[in-house]
This record gives C-alpha cells, structure tokens and sequence, in this order.
C-alpha cells in the first residue's frame, strides 16, 4: 500500500490497480493496432494479387 | 543534391524502402522500452509526494508528446501534399491519423488514472486536458472525413486542410499550463533544465525514443498498405507482390 497517495477523502489509495490499467491498457491498444496494421498490409497485397491474377491490374 | 529525396518521394520507390526500415524500429522500440522500463520501475526512486502512482509518468508523457508530435507532422505531410500535389505526403497524413489518436487516447486514459489517486478525480474540464480531448476529436474528425469521400484525391485535399486548420490547437495544449490556472502541473522539462530526477528523466526520454520508434514502425507498415491499396494499378507494384503458384 503506498503511504502517498490519498483520495479527495483522504482515505489512503493503492495505486497499483491505476497504474496495472494504465500500463495494460497501453499494452492492448499498441499490440491492437500492431496486429490490424499488418492484416490491412496483408489484406491489401492479396487484394493487388488477386487484382494482377485476373488481368485487370497493370494499366499504368 | 535534392536527386535522392525526389527519388523516394515516389511510392514506388519508398515503399521497399519502408518495407527495410521497419524491423529496424520495431527492434529499436522493443529494446528503448525494455530499458525505459526497467529504470522506471526498478532504478527510479518513488516520488517523494506521489508515491509510486507517479510511474504513470513513463507511458503519460510520452503519449502526450507524440500526440502533439505526429500531428505537427501530419501537418507538414498535408501541407506538402497541398503545395506539392505529392501522392506520398497525402498517403503519409493519412498514415499518421490513426495512431495519433491511438497515442492521444493513451496519454488521455493514462492521465485519467493518474488523476483519480493523485486529484482525487478521473476528469476535470481543465484547459491542457480539454485541448488535448479536442485533439483526439481533430485525428478522429480526418479519419472520419477520409471515410466520408469516396475519391481520394478529394479526401486527400480536404483532410489535408481540415489538418492544417486544427494545427491552431497544438501550441495551446502546450502552452495552455503556462496561460492558465490549470489542475493539470506545468512542465517537468523547460529550457533551463529538468526539474524531476536524473533517473526518472531518463526512464522517460528512453520510454518517449521507445515510443517514437513504435510510431514510426507502425506508421510504415500502414503506409505501405496505403500505397499498396492506392497503386495496385500500377506496373511496378506487380514486382513487390508474392508469386502466385498456379494450382
């Protein structure tokens, strides 16, 4: 428990609980948006291919 | 001179060359954390008025930071766009959005958490934290107005000025402790120096470095979905495509 930190009460405040939720939170959306960025690369080369695959891409 | 920068101005050009830079970061973030991190929680001594809630201060300032940071460059990317009718520098704005708010929305939560044992309170309309939630509305706003134009030279222009109009809001976070009687502290870090402790101030420059590498290796990654989605029509993306085996 730390000794520092006191509500607007004064009642005494652990602050792991707000430090584990600033932390894991963080660590969800970083790791949230890792994931999405690499699937939408993902998605997009498939769609390219595909797009080559059926003769419709290379016009430019 | 200038050969070089023109050369990979063209996506054609950067998009290998992004596709090399970002394990480079990704690594580089990895490691700045791990050592952030570990001084953080292991060498910084815990404050003398906060207590340990402080260490808050180690994912706070940095998201704060990049927050404001990757929007001054969206900005110089837009404006680059509008003056120089670069496809890039629109497919970079549009890169940035997403984890700008992404990294105002952790600065905003973790400051939330840092606020309710420290003030006694998760939210106040203070000036520095209502310009910052404005902030957050001005990245969701062109992620929004991207989604609202179906041609993207259009989005590009109109997401290009709606940036450079909401770039007014930038110095007023910043100096929004400064102009008002704000709850929010002022800065830890001025021109004359730091006034928090030499390892409590490295743990947060390297977790601020850390952060810096993540932005710019995700940012990459989605630049070159971006140009891979916006240039699948072209020629040369053939040859940065898989083989397709015939089955």
């Amino acid at each position: 428990m730390d000794r520092h930190a006191a509500s607007r009460t004064g009642r005494i405040v652990n602050p792991w609980p707000f430090i584990f939720g600033a932390y894991g939170v963080t660590l969800l959306v970083l790791v949230i948006e890792i994931i999405a960025v690499r699937a939408r690369h993902r998605t997009a080369r498939a769609a390219a291919a595909s797009l080559r695959a059926t003769g419709a891409g290379a016009s430019r | 001179m200038a050969t070089p920068w023109f050369k990979f101005a063209a996506p054609s050009s950067f998009y290998p060359l992004a596709g090399r830079l970002v394990p480079a970061f990704a690594v580089a973030s990895a490691v700045l954390a791990a050592i952030g991190l570990y001084i953080g929680f292991r060498v910084a001594p815990t404050d003398a008025q906060q207590g340990e809630v402080y260490r808050i201060i180690f994912i706070h300032v940095p998201a704060a930071w990049m927050s404001m940071f990757l929007y001054v460059v969206m900005a110089a990317w837009s404006a680059a766009a509008l003056g120089f009718n670069t496809r890039l520098s629109a497919m970079m704005a549009q890169a940035i959005a997403p984890t700008g708010a992404l990294m105002t929305f952790v600065a905003l939560w973790s400051g939330a958490l840092w606020g309710r044992p420290t003030w006694g309170t998760y939210w106040v309309w203070d000036a520095r934290m209502t310009s910052e939630l404005i902030l957050l509305f001005l990245f969701l706003g062109v992620i929004a107005l991207r989604q609202a134009i179906e041609d993207p030279r259009r989005a590009d222009r109109a997401c290009a000025l709606l940036t450079l109009v909401g770039i007014v809001n930038v110095p007023i976070i910043y100096f929004s402790v400064r102009w008002w009687n704000t709850l929010h502290q002022g800065a830890s870090i001025r021109a004359g120096g730091a006034s928090i402790e030499s390892t409590m101030l490295t743990g947060m420059l390297l977790m601020t470095l850390a952060f810096w590498c993540y932005a710019i290796a995700v940012i990459l990654v989605r630049v070159r979905a971006i140009i891979v989605d916006r240039e699948r029509g072209s020629a040369w993306i053939a040859t940065q495509l898989p083989v397709q085996v015939a089955s």
